[in-house]
């Protein structure tokens, strides 16, 4: 997941899909979002009202965990018991693209035609690097 | 001149000289040892002879044919006088002797004694019913029964001692003298005795020898009977079937009525009566009598009380309930009891209780007992009030208002209340609110008050139906997987519940009513259904212990389970719910996360 340039936020949608499909069954089928360094906001919620959006800002930490599941005590929280799915979402920040010439090619004096084959040697990610990427041309 | 008579008792001497001889009848002289010569006259001087110095005197007088009262003038010679001695005897040989004295029972021509000699004769006259005093007819014939002679016969009345002027208060006015002679009429004869404080009554009939104008004393008391009134004075019924009894007794005219409940048993009545004065051994007692008859008016059982108290069985043969025990003295003596004759009267009615009905709430949750056996009632109590609704309904035989009017029932419980706590059926069915106690249960009983001493008391007791106030108060659906996965609705309510399909098998709920003092017969009157495709079983009543579990394999995802107390005794959920719950059979089929 890419974050906003700006802010560094994220946004996830998060839906459901239960059976029955009703008010009574969407109501009762709650999820909640939960970071290391961080909740989302908001941090949990039911799906009576659908799809919801839900902002992860990083704070301390990248990594967050939508879980789903219904309410059976009726506590009005999901509990660990009740979660049934589990989507781990990861906030990926791409500070910079190093570019270098990986292969130059010089063409004979009868043209210019330059072809450089480049090679993007790491993103600058602030907690991982990619440290190898296919050919870019 | 005394000592000439010897020792004769029959010869005083008075204080003229003369002798008398104290015969009272020419019959009466003979047998005291004066021969009586027809051949004499009254101018004969005729020598009679004592005898030879003995002790019995012989000798003859001769009587005149036209004048019943002669002075005889006899001389008459003694042994032991020297010479013949003349002697002049004005003999009051009083002919006119009282032959016999009879008095009679007017009521009972019968039943009457002529007294002929000069011994107390008894006689029992009968009490009549009709006018509360028994009348005698006094009578007598005489040697010289010619109506002037008959005028000089006395009769008088007296009662336990009492001298007949005061007795005739105690005579009815239609005698009010207590004395007479023969020569009144036979109406005036008539005599009425209404026993009060005295019922002994002793007739004295005699002459005026002194001519003081009544009879006084043992001497002018030549003939007596004595009257007593007799009458039946109470007749008792004792009815008994098996352990059962009841009593009745009739003291007067009143009928009295005894109740028994044979409880299917024969039913022997022992019929005792009190007459009084009562029986003496040499005396002849009239006949008490007595008859049985059915509703019907036919003659059941008949007989004397001769052999004293009579037992008798009853025909019980239902409808044949009501019984009639009549009884009297046999007045005209033929023995049987006559319409006139009845003094006492005991109808016995022989009630059956057939069956004790109590309803609780709706009308269709009766039950009925009618045998010995108890029955158990199951009524719910009202969810606000907490009180419980019995109506008490009965069936008798026979079924009219005086049997329904002893048919009483009561209901008791340890600790609660019932509000009201006894009545009859006297007025067809009876509302009766509970107020459950500590125990919670109630005995409504049915039987009948055959001591009439308005209670029902346990010996009465025929029929019987425990009842059970039922407080269904709320009902807990959960998933026994899940903890904390339940709904509990109350009585009256309605609740949701979402439980989730598990991966593999069925979803489960399990059902869990809350009751008070709750057991396995109180739940059996408890009934659910779940309606929903896949809910098994899908109906049912309520389990104790772990509760009752339904299988839900959906088929449908929600369900609709309802819940009541089972009014109707049926085993089925086919009342209004008192409680419902929908459950919802739930599962998460993914989690969509998008950016």
């Amino acid at each position: 997941m890419f974050e906003n340039r700006t802010t560094h936020d994220a946004t996830v949608g998060i839906d459901g899909s239960i059976t029955p499909d009703d008010r009574g069954s969407r109501a009762q089928a709650l999820w909640k979002v939960v970071g290391t360094g961080g909740d989302g906001a908001p941090a949990k919620g039911s799906l009576l009202t659908g799809s919801t959006d839900v902002t992860l800002t990083p704070s301390t930490g990248y990594d967050f965990t939508v879980t789903l599941g219904f309410d059976l005590n009726q506590n009005g929280q999901l509990d660990a018991s009740e979660v049934r799915r589990t989507v781990n979402v990861h906030l990926i920040y791409v500070e910079n693209i190093a570019v270098a010439v990986d292969t130059p090619v010089v063409n004979n004096a009868l043209g210019f035609n330059f072809y450089m084959q480049l090679k993007v040697t790491g993103f600058n990610i602030d907690h991982a690097y990619i440290t190898q990427l296919g050919p870019v041309c | 001149m005394t000592s000439s008579v010897g020792d004769n008792p029959a010869f005083t001497a008075d204080s003229n000289g003369f002798i008398n001889v104290a015969a009272t009848s020419e019959e009466d002289a003979i047998n005291k040892g004066i021969v009586a010569d027809a051949t004499a006259t009254t101018a004969d001087h005729t020598q009679y002879h004592f005898g030879n110095g003995s002790n019995s005197p012989q000798f003859s007088v001769a009587r005149s044919e036209t004048n019943d009262f002669l002075n005889y003038n006899l001389f008459l010679a003694n042994n032991g006088f020297n010479g013949f001695a003349k002697i002049q005897v004005h003999p009051l040989i009083d002919i006119n002797q009282p032959n016999s004295f009879t008095v009679s029972d007017v009521n009972n021509h019968n039943n009457k004694v002529s007294q002929t000699d000069n011994t107390l004769a008894p006689l029992l006259a009968v009490l009549d019913p009709a006018t509360g005093y028994a009348t005698i007819k006094v009578d007598g014939i005489l040697s010289a029964n010619e109506a002037p002679r008959r005028a000089e016969a006395l009769w008088t009345l007296r009662s336990d001692g009492l001298i007949s002027t005061e007795i005739a208060a105690q005579v009815t006015s239609e005698s009010q003298t207590a004395s007479g002679t023969l020569a009144q009429t036979d109406a005036n004869q008539v005599i009425h005795l209404r026993p009060g404080l005295y019922n002994n009554f002793i007739l004295q009939f005699g002459f005026d020898l002194n001519g003081n104008g009544y009879l006084d004393g043992s001497a002018e008391w030549q003939r007596s009977v004595n009257v007593r009134v007799v009458q039946l004075a109470s007749l008792n019924v004792d009815a008994s079937a098996g352990t059962i009894s009841a009593s009745a007794k009739s003291v007067d005219t009143t009928t009295q009525t005894l109740e028994i409940e044979p409880a299917d048993q024969q039913v022997s009545l022992k019929l005792t009566p009190i007459v009084l004065p009562p029986a003496q051994p040499d005396s002849t007692l009239p006949l008490t009598v007595y008859k049985v008859t059915d509703a019907d008016g036919a003659t059941v059982a008949a007989g004397n009380f001769a052999a004293g108290p009579s037992t008798i069985l009853l025909p019980l043969s239902f409808p044949n309930y009501l019984f009639h025990v009549l009884a009297g003295i046999d007045v005209n003596g033929d023995g049987a009891l006559a319409a006139g004759e009845t003094t006492r009267q005991v109808d016995v009615k022989v009630v059956h209780v057939r069956s004790l009905s109590v309803t609780g709430g709706a009308l269709s949750n009766s039950v009925t007992a009618d045998d010995a056996q108890v029955k158990d009632l199951y009524v719910e109590t009202d969810p606000v009030t907490g009180l419980a609704q019995i109506r008490i309904d009965g069936e008798i035989a026979p079924d009219d208002r005086e049997s329904r009017s002893e048919a009483l029932w009561r209901v008791t419980s340890g600790s609660g209340s019932a509000t009201p706590a006894t009545g009859s059926l006297l007025n067809g069915s009876t509302d009766v609110t509970l107020q459950p106690g500590k125990t919670n249960d109630f005995v409504v009983a049915l039987g009948i008050d055959m001591n009439q001493n308005g209670q029902l008391d346990d010996s009465e007791i025929r029929r019987k139906v425990n009842v059970h106030p039922v407080k269904f108060s709320s009902l807990t659906v959960s998933d026994p997987t899940v903890v904390g996965d339940s709904v509990t609705v109350t009585n009256g309510s309605s609740g949701k519940l979402l439980i989730e399909l598990p991966a593999t098998g069925p979803a489960i709920i399990q059902l869990n009513p809350t009751v008070t003092l709750d057991n396995a017969d109180i739940r059996s009157h408890l009934v659910w259904s779940v309606s929903g495709s896949g809910a098994s079983p899908g109906a049912g009543i309520f389990k104790i212990g772990t509760g009752t579990r339904v299988q839900l394999t959906p088929g449908d995802t929600e369900y609709a389970l309802a819940a009541a107390f089972d009014t109707n005794n049926n085993g089925i959920m086919d009342e209004t719910p008192e409680f419902n719950v929908i459950v919802t059979v739930a599962r998460v089929n993914g989690l969509i996360v998008t950016a």
